[in-house]
């Protein structure tokens, strides 16, 4: 049906309809042939033909509807894909200022502690020098004691 | 006659396979999260003194905080992206 894709909708449809109008009238005139005396002989090939024509019509009216059916559904899924890519693109946005923001506070606010600790320093360590098992204890916890990567 | 009705049932009952062209790219995620996660910074081996332990403590619990908000903006993200996708979907 891939054909379809290059003839525009109501060409198409005018194409369609014609086949299958025509296919339906002749198949029904095809039952009274046989009382116009005329035309009795060509009875059969008119009859032939009629129903060849009226089975690819009704089958080419399912392909068309079908056809229409997707199409539509192509467009509508393709409006929601473009929506859903710019609320996504948004949302990105959103959260690429939070977090931003957020590590620019928690970075102010070491180094505030950093000052506080630099100011105090002597006050800090007049008391306290840390023993080798707690520096090692310390670092064992930091880096989970190297198993961590 | 009867045979005719059958064909013609049967030429309506088949179906034509269409492939939907409709492809959704897969979303980027905000630059900020796609950073490097900075690590714990052990101490110095030549800082033994209360003020450096202070001084790497609040340091790595920057980076804690740091990588906790960035796993909290990454759920975010997952989360608004799944509903945006499940719209799409209805």
């Amino acid at each position: 049906m891939w054909i379809l894709h290059f003839l525009p909708d109501t060409l198409l449809a005018w194409i369609l309809h014609s086949i299958f109008l025509i296919g339906l009238i002749g198949t029904i005139i095809g039952f009274f042939l046989k009382y116009i005396p005329g035309i009795i002989q060509y009875r059969i090939p008119i009859k032939i033909i009629s129903t060849v024509l009226l089975l690819s019509g009704i089958y080419f009216e399912g392909s068309y509807t079908t056809e229409m059916i997707w199409r539509d559904r192509v467009a509508e899924v393709q409006a929601k894909v473009a929506i859903a890519e710019a609320k996504s693109q948004e949302v990105n946005v959103v959260i690429q200022e939070k977090i931003v923001e957020k590590i620019k506070v928690i970075k102010e606010q070491v180094i505030v502690n950093h000052n506080i600790i630099k100011t105090h320093k002597e006050i800090i360590n007049a008391e306290c020098k840390i023993p080798d098992i707690a520096f090692q204890v310390y670092n064992t916890a930091v880096n989970h004691g190297g198993k961590y990567e | 006659m009867n045979r005719l009705l059958i064909i013609v049932i049967l030429f309506g009952l088949i179906g034509c396979s269409t492939i939907v062209p409709v492809t959704m790219k897969f979303p980027d995620a905000p630059e900020a999260l796609l950073q490097p996660v900075p690590k714990l910074k052990p101490l110095d081996e030549n800082k033994r003194e209360l003020s450096d332990l202070l001084s790497n403590v609040n340091k790595n619990y920057g980076t804690y905080y740091i990588n906790r908000e960035k796993l909290i903006a990454w759920q975010e993200w997952y989360k608004s992206q799944k509903q945006i996708f499940a719209d799409v979907q209805k």
